[in-house]
This record gives structure tokens, sequence and C-alpha cells, in this order.
């Protein structure tokens, strides 16, 4: 059986543009745990939150095709996140104005005009919240952080090519496992 | 900024009228809202993970690979075979294998049904050696055991007159297990080191057993709403027809009832307190402190015994070791120090102990040795 566990994001969603099912399921293992704690701390509704999360999935495996245009899937998956907990609001105030409360303690809010920005806010403030969690399940998930760094970008911190890179992070990732090292650095290649 | 902008806002966001200024406040107050974190069991998230997986694989019935998924889940689910380690991939089998069995010794049988019924005047009779047919006859019961090897109560007479409240006793030992019916249809299961005291008819009034160890009830409503109730150590149940499984071993930290359907009343005798559960909830009475505690559980998980498996949830060697103890009729021992890992999965009860003790060793730190019939365990 083919295993999805040491491949990056980015190669993860070509697989899933081409209809790879077990593709489909590594992600959706990497993912949900952080994107439903992540829905459940700004829905407070275990329903809601599921119901969110569930949504989002079930599109992203029927809009599959355009999947692998995104750079990083992350940050696609946390902006969608986002994006359906603001309609989910916006839908539930129409209905009750007093249903939510929208005040923030500092309303002063300055608009942070670069969406690259708050992508990268957002993200740090999800991903955050993987700490909260029991090391075993943080793992599948930290594991998969590692790997996006790209191949490329580590072969050029090294001067090695990228092939080479490739099959180290692969070799050493076997090994590493099978003693069952709960957090796999791949700053061990950075001396 | 006041919260009716914010309104405003979300209201031309969800028409697709915001435009990029308005967008950017909006997911900047996004960023600060609500950021106070959210706590969530990690049984609550693998169980909702599971169940979202198995909603989205539904709506794509066209051949979506679960098989994959339910290798990588967690232990909250059912794997027919075999013992799974608290990872993501099956281990590697360890090079030296230090298990060891005393050569001369048999390899330990799994239990069977065997059980001791105690008559009302005292007289014992070996279940497991009698012959198919009538046991005895108790006051106004027929006691007979059936061809499956359970044993039941029948009323001869609905008009009997004994007024003699007879009371006996079924008990298992370990190594053993049976199937009762009560004389108003009410079927239990004993699992091993267990025992129940019932009378052998019920007339006006509740209907009272008492119990120990580990014990399946499946209640027959009666029409006219006699109400059944077990004593459990310092737990009475009440119950008006209804499946659920009791647990109050000597050796447990905790008095559990669970619940599979229908309705229960449980009260800690010693305290007063009381609660109702409903169906797919467990209540839980510390022994050593009263504290009364109700949780979801998957109710299935608390009878695999009586399906004919074990299950272990995220349990820790001694726990697991106490069950074997009871079912396979062997003492153990702990020698140096003990491993803290924790294992999960499903395993036949009809297997010989060293299998079970077999896929302990690899997929943990941790050796057996038996010697006779006692287990002992090391690092």
């Amino acid at each position: 059986m083919m295993t999805y566990d040491c491949i990056s994001d980015v190669e993860l969603a070509g697989l899933i543009a081409g209809d790879d099912h077990e593709a489909f399921a590594e992600l959706y293992e990497r993912y949900f745990n952080i994107l439903y704690i992540h829905a459940m701390k700004k829905l407070r509704d275990k329903d809601e939150a599921r119901d969110l999360v569930q949504d989002l999935f079930v599109h992203l495996w029927s809009r599959r095709g355009s999947l692998g245009q995104h750079k990083n899937i992350a940050n696609y998956l946390y902006a969608s996140v986002r994006n359906r907990v603001l309609n989910l609001v916006a839908h539930k105030q129409v209905a009750d104005k007093y249903l939510l409360s929208l005040i923030v303690d500092d309303m002063r809010i300055e608009a942070i005009t670069d969406h690259r920005v708050r992508e990268t806010q957002l993200a740090g403030m999800i991903e955050s919240e993987i700490s909260a969690l029991p090391p075993k399940m943080r793992e599948v998930f930290e594991l998969s952080r590692k790997l996006n760094y790209t191949h490329k970008e580590i072969a050029m911190q090294l001067n090695l090519s990228e092939q080479s890179v490739r099959s180290h992070v692969k070799g050493a990732l076997r090994i590493l496992r099978t003693k069952f090292s709960t957090f796999i650095h791949l700053l061990l290649f950075f001396k | 900024m006041q919260e009716d902008d914010i309104r405003q806002l979300l209201e031309k966001y969800r028409n697709g009228q915001a435009n990029e200024e308005e967008i950017a406040l909006l997911e900047t107050w996004y960023l600060q809202w609500r950021n106070e974190p959210f706590p969530i069991s990690p049984d609550e998230l693998e169980e909702t993970k599971f169940e979202v997986w198995e909603t989205i694989s539904q709506k794509h019935s066209s051949g979506f690979s679960r098989t994959r998924w339910f290798a990588a889940a967690s232990i909250l689910l059912f794997i027919a075979a075999g013992f799974y380690y608290f990872a993501r991939q099956p281990a590697e089998i360890k090079a030296d294998n230090h298990f060891v069995i005393n050569q001369h010794a048999k390899d330990l049988k799994p239990g069977g049904n065997r059980a001791l019924l105690t008559l009302a005047g005292g007289k014992k009779i070996v279940l497991n050696n009698v012959q198919n047919g009538r046991v005895s006859i108790q006051g106004s019961a027929l006691v007979s055991k059936t061809s499956e090897g359970n044993l039941s109560y029948i009323n001869r007479n609905d008009d009997a007159t004994n007024g003699d409240h007879l009371m006996n006793t079924l008990s298992t030992p370990r190594g053993g297990q049976y199937h009762l019916a009560l004389v108003d249809g009410t079927q239990v299961w004993l699992n091993a080191a267990s025992s129940i005291t019932f009378p052998v008819r019920f007339d006006k009034g509740d209907r009272v057993v008492t119990i120990t160890g580990e014990v399946y009830f499946e209640v027959a409503h009666k029409t006219n709403n006699q109400v059944f109730k077990v004593i459990a150590g310092k737990q009475e149940i009440t119950v008006l027809g209804t499946r659920f499984n009791v647990r109050n071993y000597d050796d447990d930290k905790s008095l559990s009832t669970t619940l599979l359907s229908g309705s229960v009343h449980i009260k800690n005798i010693t305290t007063g307190k009381a609660a109702t559960l409903t169906p797919g909830q467990e209540a839980r009475i510390l022994k050593a402190d009263d504290q009364f505690t109700i949780r979801q559980v998957n109710p299935e998980n608390a009878i695999c015994w009586k399906n004919g498996y074990f299950l272990f949830d995220k349990q820790g060697i001694e726990s697991i070791m106490s069950i074997m103890s009871r079912w396979y009729d062997v003492d153990v021992a702990y020698q140096g120090q003990i491993s803290k890992d924790r294992f999960g999965g499903t395993f036949s009860r009809s297997a010989n102990l060293s299998e079970i003790l077999k896929n302990l060793e690899i997929l943990g730190n941790v050796h057996f040795k038996i010697i006779s019939n006692k287990v002992i365990v090391t690092e």
C-alpha cells in the first residue's frame, strides 16, 4: 500500500486533483483536527463546527480539479474555514441581532491591508492551537508542517541537489518513525 | 468601530458586496474575535473526525477508500484482529523476543461456560457438570439448563401461594461466564468472577437483585410497570425495561454502569447522590471518594465481552492483566519497572493466553513469562 505520509501538501493536492481517494484521506487526516478546533473556537457550537468542516471537505473533493493551483494548501484551508465562519455568522445575525456578541476588546481595529499578512497571521493563530492537543495527535500535523518546507528550499540552504534532499528526508523519516519518535525535525539537516 | 459597523460589514460580505477595504477590515476583526481557547477532549475530537469521514465518504459512494482511513484511525474504532499500539502505523517486530513459556506447562486455555448455583437451602450445584434439562425446583420455579448451556427460571404455576421469598445465587469462577434467564424473562450475562443473587419469583413490589463483578442485563418490561433494581456495591440501579452493563470488580477503582437502551436511575447508596442515564451514557462512582461522573461512550464497547471479544481502550498493562487473570484464571506478578504504555484494540476471548501476550510483547515495552498458572510481567 502506497504511503502518503512523506509527501508534501502540494504533492498531495496534485494527486487529489487526479482523483486519488487515498491522497484525499491523507489530507483529511492532516488537517481535520486543526480545522475543527478552530471552527469550534469561533463558533462555540459542536454541530455547527462539525457541519462546517464536513461541508468544507465535501466541497474540496467536488472541486478537486482546481486544487493544484494553490501554492499553500494550509493557508487555503484556513481561509476556507474563516470565510465559512464569516458567512455563517453573517447569516445568524440576520436571524437574531442579539444572538452573537461581536465585540472585541479593542474596537479600534486597524485593517491589515495586505491579504498575505492576514493569511500569515491567520495561519499562525490556527497552528498555535495545535499545542492544545496530546502529542500523538499533533504528530501527523507537525510532520506535514516540516514536509512543507519545499525540498527546493532545503536544497538551496545546504547546496544539495533537490533530489538528494528528497531521498535524505524519506530515509530519515523512515528510520525515525520506527522508533516512535513523536516529533521529527528536518532541522537535523541544518547544521 | 461599533458593533453595528461589524454587522453591516458582515451583511455586505454575505451578499458579496464588500470591497477590498471592507474585507480587509472584516478579516482583521476576525483575527481578534473569540480568541480564547475552547477546550475539546481528544476523545470527542477523534469521534467527530471519524463520524465526519463516514458522512463524507457516503456522499461519494464511488469507491472511496475507507480502508486506509480505518488503518490510520484511533482506538475508538473496532479493529477485527490483533492489538493496536497507540500510533498510526504498525510496529516493527523486535529482534530479540523474550517471550518464554515453561516448556512443561500447558498453554492457558480461555474461559468457558462455568458457574456455580447456590440454592435457597444452601445446596450448591456445579452447572458445567450437570446434564441439560431440569436442575431443580425452587418454590414455584422450575430451574433448568438449556441445550445452549444457559440457566433458565420458569414459573410453573402462576398463582402459586408459596410465600417464601427464596433467593438463589449464580456465581462464576475465574475462567467462567454464564447466561441466565430470570423468572420474569430478564436475560442476564455474567462475566468471569461475578455473581448475581436473585429471588426465584417476582411478586408485587420491586424486582431486586444483587450483583458482584460484571453483569450485563436485558431487563424484561413488565406490563404492570414493576420496577427492576440492581444493587452493585454502593450503586443502586433502578430500571424500567432496558439494556445495560454493570461493572463492580473488587480490584476496580470505580463502579460503572453503561446504558445501551431504555433508561436507568443510578443512586450511590452511601451518599444518596443519584442521576438518570440516557442510552450511550456511562455512570462512574469512584470508590475512594464517591465522585460521581457521567460521560458519553460507545455503549456497545461495554458489552464486547458478552459477544466474545476483549475490547481495550487506551489501557495500561495492569488493567489488561486484571482482565486476563479473571478470564484465564491465572495469577499475575509484576517485577521491576512496568511500562506505562497504553494499548487498544480487540481480541477474541477464545484465543489462548499466549497468543494475546505475544501480541502485547510485540507492541509495547513489556515481557511475559508463564510458569504453571502464574504470569510474570517485566519490562
